[in-house]
């Protein structure tokens, strides 16, 4: 188990070193210049030779590069162009609020998931299996930004349930504030787990050793529970492991729809502005969570199925 | 000339109408009765109007915009952090005032005078406080308009100081190199904010951008960056009894769906950059919009280096051929005024200069005897996510194809666009209606950028000169009394639209949408609004 986990965490080196790479020419090669954008109109060339230099966008591009690395590999990223103070101390504060409205997603999509994936594996083809089918289509088409902007008009215009966006500034504030990106996050994830549990599920019910338990006169929740449950989990495990990346992208655009100070706003707004440094500290930093839940998702699996691990 | 950070934009595109839409029906039960609108169009503030202030209470503003940086030394001044620097840091004169801002007034200083020549100000000051409890010198004073005036500075071009003395710790005596009747102008602008000598060299730039000291009517007390900025009345203002709320909180709402949303629930009492398709809807379902002139300018920039829109018939042509009202009352929802100079409209607005009428026929004539008789092709770029952008190209494109000339849109995001236009890599484009602003309520600023700065920046990326213009442009600059300004300024917008060097279009106002509690709120012409005399009722 250790040496498979450790093979697996020398393999992410090389995948994190490309993604470095990638993000750095990328944001390269686009258009738009940062110090264009910061200086706006009324720069004279001499402004723009001194801003170009005092960013350090003078060097040429492989010195770029090893800066970014360094500064990488001691946190600190560097100075972000528009915000003139260090990257790490504007991206460490949003860091909690992804993670929350990542893990309240799929607290929520999981919770949607397991119930309805059992109710229609078991009625397989009869009308509650439909409805369910039909229904998680519905919700997976919609753009998450619109569910979002409906989400928000029913539960705080209408029910005044909640506030309409924002993230407070203590705990229970940021649960208030995350419920409604949440469940529009956890709707759009929820179609893809329930489709994926419910074929495993249906695989699991019709094996033979199903029968067995059964035929051993376990109790219908053991035999769901313990027996079915388990042995359907590994496909959805993998597919959370790979659908981590597609929950990351959902949060950039529920961010800045419900005003959530995370990484995700953050991002788009670094974008716009080509802040370079922001940029390259988000795109790796979501590389080493993706990654991360990559490996993970091998280790639960590894633990769910011994078989893996060979 | 600061243009904002457009990042509140890019939601519009895809779906903002069906959630408009949406939003509206569900709100306003679609089709009701509208009630009365009172916002549109009032200008100035609202201040006057309604009983006698109280102190107190908390206003909530949800703003498309968050700051970035608030030490004005090293201003790079995105609209985000001007509002913010303009609460917390006092001016030697500020625009303040209920005539939104056209005049300075006494700010820091009580007093001001000129000498015969123009290029002698002496500033009398008056004894105010920091928020730490030091006093403001004249020695501060000193520090702070050096720094601003430095030509590295970014904003160093609106400072023509030679040198600045200090007589006495009440006094402040600027020198310029030339005659700059806009100066005092540009006094009132944040760049020229004073801060504290002493506070900035002990903490440095970056340091003193987290945590701004000034002597304004506000401070800082919280700064959660993306998410909100909280202000309280500064204790030691010199201003006794300003100002009137107990605090403020600047909630950073990029959505514009979710700013309006955020109004309707009642959860915030102001709500900036309400897109202009949605000001009615707000209207009738009981919510006030406030609608007041800006200093932006929206027009076709043109390169005039590219074939053949150097040529006068030819821009003279896609003038006429531009159906101005259309557009005004389409794309802009009729709130903004068609333009009549090829500048913004400000103190010296010349109300005579007549704009071109939509005219087809004439516009073909124009072109039957330029280089191009049959028309050519024309790439215009624009911001994509821009609704009003995209509403604008679209009525032109259709209306220039009459005359032979095709419209390739290209769509960009914002930084691209203003990339590509800086660079001289572009043939039209069209930047944010209301991104760019004059930062001075006077003409000085884009007199001189688009007209006499050839040298530095092809006169604002037109890559246009006119001898002429160039000419009234410097006259207007440093005339040496208010009539002769005038009179060149005048004479600058009559030139200059009859040749056109871009195609004008309207000149986009700002609107906010205010709840019926608020008293004393509006914007300054230059764009953000001080809140020293903002107050609720109760």
């Amino acid at each position: 188990m250790g040496g498979f986990l450790l093979r697996r965490a020398l393999d992410a080196i090389p995948v994190l070193i490309g993604v470095t790479l990638v993000s750095f020419a990328l944001i390269h090669l686009a258009p738009g210049d940062p110090v264009r954008i910061l200086l706006q109109g009324h720069a004279t060339p001499a402004n723009v030779v001194a801003l170009r230099r005092q960013l350090g966008l003078d060097r040429s591009l492989p010195e770029q590069y090893w800066q970014f690395i360094r500064s990488a590999a001691t946190f600190s990223f560097g100075r972000s162009f528009e915000y003139q103070t260090s990257v790490g101390g504007i991206v460490a504060p949003r860091i909690a609020a992804s993670a929350m409205l990542i893990a309240y997603s799929l607290l929520l999509a999981i919770a949607m998931a397991v119930p309805l994936a059992f109710t229609a594996a078991l009625g397989r083809d009869r009308l509650r299996d439909h409805a369910i089918r039909l229904g998680t289509t519905v919700t997976f088409a919609m753009p998450t930004f619109w569910v979002g902007l409906v989400l928000a008009l029913v539960v705080s215009l209408k029910l005044r349930w909640l506030p309409p966006s924002g993230y407070g500034t203590t705990f229970l504030q940021h649960v208030q504030g995350l419920t409604l990106p949440a469940i529009a996050v956890a709707l759009y994830l929820s179609p893809l787990l329930i489709r994926v549990m419910r074929s495993s599920l249906i695989d699991t019910l019709s094996s033979e050793y199903v029968e067995a338990t059964r035929a051993r006169g376990l109790s219908e929740p053991r035999v769901l529970g313990k027996h079915v449950l388990r042995n359907s989990l590994t496909s959805t495990v993998t597919l959370l492991g790979l659908l981590f990346a597609v929950l990351l992208s959902g949060t950039v655009v529920v961010e800045n729809v419900f005003a959530i100070p995370g990484l995700g706003s953050l991002l788009v707004n670094s974008v716009s502005a080509r802040d370079f440094p922001i940029i390259q500290a988000l795109t790796l930093i979501f590389g080493v969570a993706v990654i991360a839940v990559g490996l993970l998702a091998d280790f639960v699996y590894a633990a769910i199925d011994p078989r893996v691990r060979l | 000339m600061k243009s904002r950070r457009l990042y509140a934009a890019r939601n519009r595109a895809a779906g903002a109408t069906l959630a408009a839409g949406l939003i509206g029906c569900l709100v306003s039960a679609c089709g009701g009765s509208a009630t009365t609108s009172t916002g549109v169009g009032s200008a100035g503030f609202t201040a006057a109007s309604v009983g006698t202030p109280v102190h107190g209470g908390t206003l909530t503003i949800a703003r498309s915009y968050d700051p970035q940086s608030l030490n004005p030394l090293t201003c790079a001044c995105d609209n985000g952090s001007l509002q913010v620097m303009v609460e917390v840091f006092d001016t030697l004169v500020s625009y303040a005032e209920p005539d939104a801002g056209a005049t300075p007034v006494p700010d820091l200083a009580t007093s001001w005078t000129t000498s015969p020549d123009g290029k002698t100000y002496t500033f009398k000051l008056r004894a105010a406080k920091f928020s730490n409890g030091q006093p403001v010198t004249a020695q501060d004073v000193k520090y702070s308009l050096t720094r601003a005036s430095d030509p590295a500075s970014s904003y160093g071009g609106l400072y023509p100081i030679s040198s600045i003395v200090t007589p006495d710790s009440s006094t402040v005596v600027l020198k310029l190199k030339t005659p700059a009747p806009g100066l005092i102008y540009a006094l009132g602008f944040p760049a020229a904010s004073i801060v504290p000598e002493a506070v900035v060299k002990k903490e440095g730039d970056a340091a003193f951008s987290q945590h701004p000291v000034g002597s304004g009517p506000f401070v800082v007390t919280r700064w959660l960056h993306g998410q909100e900025l909280d202000l309280a009345p500064n204790p030691r203002y010199w201003h006794t009894g300003l100002p009137y709320l107990h605090t403020v909180k600047m909630l950073y709402v990029p959505n514009d769906n979710t700013r309006i949303l955020d109004m309707r629930a009642g959860t915030v009492d102001i709500a900036d950059e309400i897109p202009f398709s949605q000001v009615k809807g707000l209207e009738s379902s009981g919510i006030k919009v406030l609608v007041q002139p800006s200093s932006a300018i929206d027009t076709v920039i043109l390169n005039n280096s590219v074939a053949p829109l150097g040529n006068l018939a030819v821009r003279q042509a896609l003038t006429y051929a531009t159906p101005v009202q259309a557009i005004a009352k389409n794309a802009f929802a009729g709130l903004a005024p068609v333009m009549n100079t090829v500048m913004p409209k400000l103190k010296y607005w010349n109300p005579a200069v007549k704009p071109y009428p939509y005219d087809i026929a004439r516009a073909k004539q124009l072109l039957a005897h330029s280089p191009t008789p049959n028309g050519f092709t024309l790439e215009m770029n624009i911001v994509g996510a821009d609704t009003p952008s995209k509403e604008t190209a679209q009525i032109i494109q259709a209306s220039w194809a009459q005359i032979g000339v095709k419209v390739k849109i290209h769509e960009y995001d914002y930084g691209t666009i203003q990339s590509r236009w800086a660079a001289g890599q572009y043939q039209s484009t069209l930047l944010i209606p209301d991104a760019d602003t004059s930062d001075l309520p006077v003409d000085d600023e884009y007199a001189h950028g688009l007209f006499d700065n050839y040298q530095a920046t092809k006169n604002l990326y037109s890559y246009y000169q006119n001898h002429e213009a160039e000419q009234l442009a410097i006259a207007g600059l440093t005339a040496p009394n208010e009539s002769a300004r005038r009179a060149a300024f005048y004479k600058l917008q009559e030139v200059t639209m009859a040749a056109v060097p871009s195609v004008p279009l309207v000149w986009a106002p700002f609107r906010a949408a205010v709840a019926n509690n608020v008293h004393g709120f509006g914007y300054v012409l230059v764009g953000w609004y001080p809140l020293q005399k903002t107050w609720l009722s109760h």
